[in-house]
C-alpha cells in the first residue's frame, strides 16, 4: 500500500512538473482542436481527384439528372460543374484531372447504343491530358450511374424491337414496372474477418467509412504518444547527467525510469482518448485497455533507446530518421500489408493492428518481453564495458 | 562590428561543433529518406503495372454466367489497374487475408446466379479485416458499390420486363425472352468502353508524382530536421541572454545571431543531404523526371535557390525554440508543427486531395508558399511572389522571436 502510494506521488510530481509549462498544456489542448478541425474540414468536398462535369446542351435533362446523381455521390472523386469552353483551359491548366462532357441529345445518343444503331456516336467524350489507372477507376462510376437510365433503354428497346413488334409499348407503363419491381436491397454484405462471434453482416452502403484525410490521423496520434515517451527518455538522460537521480537505489532506477518515462505519455493517452470520442470512435473498456497497453509498449521501446543512445543529444539527433521511418512503415499513410516485416519494429503498427484485432495484443505483449529483455541485456553490457 | 562578429563566431562555433554527429545522422536520415522514396516509386510503378490490391474469390464459378461474370470483372480495364481478383478456396483466402496477402475475398453463394434470376438475391459477402484502412480499401468500396449498383439495374430491367410480359398475358415468351435481355445486359456491360470517347489533350507543365514527392520530402526534412538541434537552441534559463543584453548585445542582434548560426547548420546539412541524394538516387535507380532534364548547372542553381526557403523554415524554427522552454516541449512542438503543416500543405498527401478551403489556406502557409516555390524551381518557372512571401514571412518570424525573448527577459 505504501508502495503504491509512493508510486502515485511521484506520478503527481513528474506531472507537476510538466504541467509547470504552459506550453506543454496549450499542445495537449492543441491536439484535439486541431483533429477536430481536421474533422470538419474532411467533411467538404475533398477527393483524390477532381472531374468536372460538362453538359454540352443546356437544359438536357438526362444530362442534367445524371450530373446530379454524381454530385450527390459519396465517393473519393470530387466532382465540379462547367461548360465545355472551360472544360478544355480547366483540363489543360492541371485544375482538374479530366472533363466527363454529355454530348447534345444524350437521351436519343444513349438509346441509339440501346437500339445498336449503325451510326451511334459515343454520348460521352473525356477530356484529359493523358489516360491513367485513377482516371480508369473514375470511369467506373460514370457508367455505374449511366447504366442505370441505359438499362431501362435496352429494356425499352428490347420490349419494343425484339418481343412486342406488334404493340407499342406505353413509357408511363413500363417505367412503373421499373419502380414496382426495383430491387432495391443490397447484394453486397460485408463481413470483418476479425469482428466478434454473433455480430450481423451489414449492408456494403452502410458500412462506417474514414474521410480519406481523416485515415491518418489515429496513426499520428499514436505517435505522438511515443514521442512524448521519446522526449521523456531525452529529459530524463538530461537529468541523469545533472546527478538527479543519484540518490535512487540502483536496483529500483529501472523501475524509476519505467514510471518516468510513462508520465508524459499517459497524459498524451488521455488526450488520444478524448480526441478519438470528438471523431466519433466508439471508445470503450477494451480501447482504455490496448491505449494503456501501447503505453506500456512504448515505454520499453523508449527505455531501449535510452539506454542505445546514452546521452540526450545522441537520442535527439535520432528523433526525425526514427519519425520519418515510422511514417513510411508503419500502417499510417500507406499499409504495406501485414507480411511487411519492417513495420514490426515500431510500436504504432501494433496499437493500428490491434485496435480491432485481439490476437494482435498477444504480440504487443511478445514484442514488448522482447525488447525488454534486450533492455536488460544492452544495459547489463554498458555496465560490464 | 567586432563585438558582434565576435558572439556570431561564437555562435557558428556551437553549432559546427555538433556538425560532425548531425552529419552522421543526416547521412543516415538520407539514406531513409532515399528508400522512404523508393518504395513510394516502386509502389506507383507497380500500380502503373496495373495491380495495386489483391483479392480473392470464393465460390462455385462453375455458371456459365457467373464464371463469364468474372472474366469480364477481372479482364475490364478500370478492375484490371485496380485489383488482381484470384480465384481461390474459403479457408485459402482467410489465411491469405489474415497474413495480409489479400486485402479482401468476396464470397459467392451457391445458387448466386440463378437467386438474381428468380429475384431472391442471395447476398455476396464482401469478407475484410476491420483494420483494413487505406487507399485500397477505399478504391475497392468504390469498385464494389459501381459493380454492386450495375447488377441491380440489370435485375430491374429485367423483372421490369417480366413483370410487363406477364400482365400482357404473354407468359410464353418469358423464358426466352429473359436469356435475350441478359445477352443484351452482357453485351452492353462488355462494350460500355464505347460510351464515351477520349480526347488526351497532352501532358502540359506540371510536375510529376515523383517531382511532387521530391520536393514534399525535401520540406518534410527541413520541418523534422528542427527536432535535432532542440539541445542547442531551447532554453529555460534566460541569465545568460540578460549578461549578453547588459554588455551591449541588444536582442536583435543576439536573435539574427542565432538565426544565422542555424542557418548555417541547416545549409550545411542540406548539402550533405543533395550530395548523398545524388549517390543515392543513382544507387537506387531513382529517376524524377523534371530533375534528369536539367544540366548540372541548372541542378546547382536549384540548390542556391533553396537559400530563401532554408532562411525562411530557420527563422520559423528558431521561433519555436524560443517558445518553449523544456526539452519534451521542444521536441512535441516541432513535430506537431512539423506534420501538422506538412500534412495540410501537401507534403504528404498530394494537395490536391483536399478540399478547397485547405487548398487555399495552404497557399498563404510558410509551408505551402515554400513546397510551391520548390515546385516551381524545379519546373523552371518564376518564383517572384513566393520569394517576396518567403521574406516577409522570415521578418516576421524574427520580428515575433525578438518581441518574445524581450518578453521572457523581462518576465525572468
Amino acid at each position: 500500500m505504501n508502495k503504491l502510494r509512493k508510486i502515485f506521488l511521484w506520478q503527481y510530481m513528474l506531472n507537476k512538473r510538466l504541467f509547470h509549462k504552459k506550453s506543454f498544456i496549450v499542445l495537449l489542448v492543441l491536439i484535439p482542436v486541431m483533429v477536430f478541425g481536421m474533422k470538419l474540414v474532411a467533411k467538404q468536398d475533398s477527393g483524390i481527384m477532381t472531374i468536372m462535369l460538362c453538359a454540352e446542351q443546356e437544359g438536357d435533362e438526362l444530362a442534367e439528372q445524371i450530373i446530379e446523381e454524381l454530385l450527390e455521390q459519396d465517393s473519393v472523386i470530387r466532382y465540379t460543374v462547367g461548360d465545355v469552353e472551360t472544360a478544355y483551359s480547366a483540363v489543360q491548366a492541371r485544375e482538374v484531372d479530366c472533363a466527363w462532357v454529355f454530348r447534345e441529345d444524350f437521351r436519343q445518343k444513349l438509346d441509339a447504343f440501346a437500339t445498336e444503331d449503325a451510326d451511334r456516336q459515343a454520348p460521352v467524350y473525356i477530356i484529359a491530358q493523358e489516360d491513367n489507372v485513377a482516371l480508369m477507376m473514375a470511369r467506373t462510376n460514370l457508367y455505374g450511374v449511366m447504366y442505370s437510365h441505359y438499362a431501362y433503354y435496352l429494356c425499352e428497346n428490347f420490349l419494343q424491337n425484339d418481343v412486342m413488334q406488334e404493340e407499342p409499348v406505353s413509357e408511363e407503363e413500363l417505367r412503373a414496372y421499373f419502380e414496382k419491381t426495383a430491387v432495391e436491397e443490397s447484394i453486397f454484405f460485408v463481413e470483418y474477418i476479425d469482428q466478434k462471434a454473433g455480430e450481423a453482416e451489414i449492408p456494403f452502403e452502410s458500412q462506417e467509412k474514414d474521410s480519406l484525410l481523416m485515415i491518418p490521423m489515429k496513426g499520428l496520434l499514436v505517435v505522438f504518444i511515443l514521442l512524448c515517451g521519446l522526449a521523456s527518455a531525452m529529459y530524463y538522460l538530461q537529468d541523469e547527467e545533472k546527478g538527479i537521480f543519484a540518490w535512487i537505489p540502483a536496483e529500483s532506477k529501472w523501475l524509476f525510469s519505467y514510471g518516468y518515462l510513462t508520465v508524459a505519455m499517459l497524459d498524451a493517452a488521455v488526450v488520444v482518448l478524448f480526441t478519438l470520442c470528438l471523431l466519433q470512435k466508439q471508445v470503450g473498456i477494451r480501447d482504455v485497455f490496448v491505449i494503456l497497453l501501447y503505453v506500456g509498449v512504448c515505454a520499453v521501446f523508449c527505455n531501449l533507446l535510452r539506454v542505445l543512445c546514452g546521452k540526450a543529444q545522441n537520442l535527439g539527433r535520432w528523433l526525425p530518421l526514427l519519425i520519418i521511418v515510422m511514417l513510411v512503415a508503419c500502417p499510417i499513410f500507406l499499409d504495406f500489408g501485414k507480411g511487411f516485416v519492417g513495420q514490426y519494429f515500431f510500436p504504432p503498427t501494433y496499437y493500428l493492428r490491434a485496435w480491432k484485432n485481439d490476437g494482435m495484443l498477444l504480440y504487443m505483449c511478445l514484442y514488448s518481453l522482447v525488447l525488454g529483455v534486450g533492455t536488460v541485456g544492452l544495459s547489463k553490457l554498458r555496465e560490464g564495458l | 562590428m567586432y563585438k558582434w562578429n565576435k558572439y556570431i563566431g561564437t555562435q557558428l562555433k556551437r553549432v559546427i561543433k555538433t556538425f560532425p554527429g548531425i552529419l552522421i545522422l543526416t547521412l543516415v536520415l538520407s539514406l531513409g529518406m532515399f528508400l522512404a522514396l523508393q518504395i513510394i516509386f516502386r509502389l506507383h510503378a507497380q500500380r502503373e503495372e496495373n495491380q495495386v490490391v489483391q483479392v480473392g474469390i470464393v465460390g462455385d464459378l462453375s455458371d456459365s454466367y457467373l464464371g463469364m461474370g468474372i472474366t469480364v470483372l477481372k479482364n475490364s480495364d478500370s478492375v484490371k489497374s485496380m485489383a488482381n481478383i484470384e480465384s481461390m478456396s474459403e479457408q485459402e483466402a482467410r489465411e491469405k487475408l489474415k497474413a495480409g496477402e489479400i486485402l479482401a475475398y468476396l464470397v459467392i453463394p451457391d445458387g448466386f446466379v440463378q437467386s438474381l434470376v428468380e429475384g431472391e438475391n442471395l447476398a455476396v459477402t464482401y469478407v475484410t479485416t476491420i483494420e483494413a484502412q487505406g487507399i485500397g480499401n477505399v478504391l475497392i468500396n468504390e469498385l464494389v458499390t459501381a459493380i454492386s449498383d450495375m447488377v441491380t439495374m440489370s435485375q430491374n430491367a429485367i423483372y421490369a420486363m417480366q413483370t410487363y410480359l406477364v400482365e400482357q398475358d404473354r407468359n410464353e415468351l418469358l423464358s426466352v425472352a429473359t436469356e435475350e435481355l441478359n445477352y443484351d445486359i452482357i453485351g452492353a456491360v462488355l462494350n460500355r468502353t464505347e460510351m464515351y470517347e477520349m480526347k488526351l489533350l497532352g501532358v502540359s507543365n506540371h510536375l510529376s508524382l515523383q517531382g511532387y514527392y521530391f520536393c514534399s520530402i525535401i520540406l518534410l526534412f527541413m520541418l523534422l530536421w528542427g527536432i535535432n538541434a532542440v539541445f542547442l537552441f531551447v532554453k529555460d534559463d534566460v541569465s545568460i541572454f540578460k549578461i549578453l543584453y547588459a554588455r551591449g548585445y541588444g536582442i536583435p542582434g543576439q536573435v539574427l545571431s542565432e538565426l544565422g548560426a542555424y542557418f548555417v547548420l541547416m545549409l550545411l546539412n542540406m548539402s550533405c543531404i543533395l550530395v548523398a541524394g545524388m549517390f543515392f538516387k543513382s544507387y537506387l535507380g531513382i529517376e524524377i523526371q523534371e530533375w534528369e532534364i536539367l544540366d548540372s548547372g541548372e541542378q546547382f542553381l536549384f540548390f542556391c535557390k533553396m537559400i530563401p526557403l532554408v532562411i525562411m523554415i530557420s527563422a520559423f524554427q528558431t521561433l519555436l525554440y524560443e517558445l518553449v522552454s523544456s526539452v519534451i516541449n521542444g521536441v512535441l512542438v516541432q513535430f506537431v508543427s512539423a506534420v501538422g503543416l506538412a500534412y495540410i500543405s501537401g507534403c504528404l498527401y498530394p494537395i490536391s486531395f483536399f478540399p478547397e478551403t485547405i487548398q487555399k489556406m495552404a497557399g498563404f502557409l510558410p509551408t505551402g508558399v515554400g513546397l510551391r516555390y520548390l515546385q516551381k524551381n524545379l519546373s523552371m518557372q518564376n518564383v517572384g511572389i513566393e520569394v517576396l512571401c518567403m521574406t516577409l514571412f522570415t521578418i516576421a518570424f524574427a520580428g515575433a522571436q525578438i518581441l518574445i525573448r524581450k518578453k521572457r527577459m523581462i518576465g525572468k
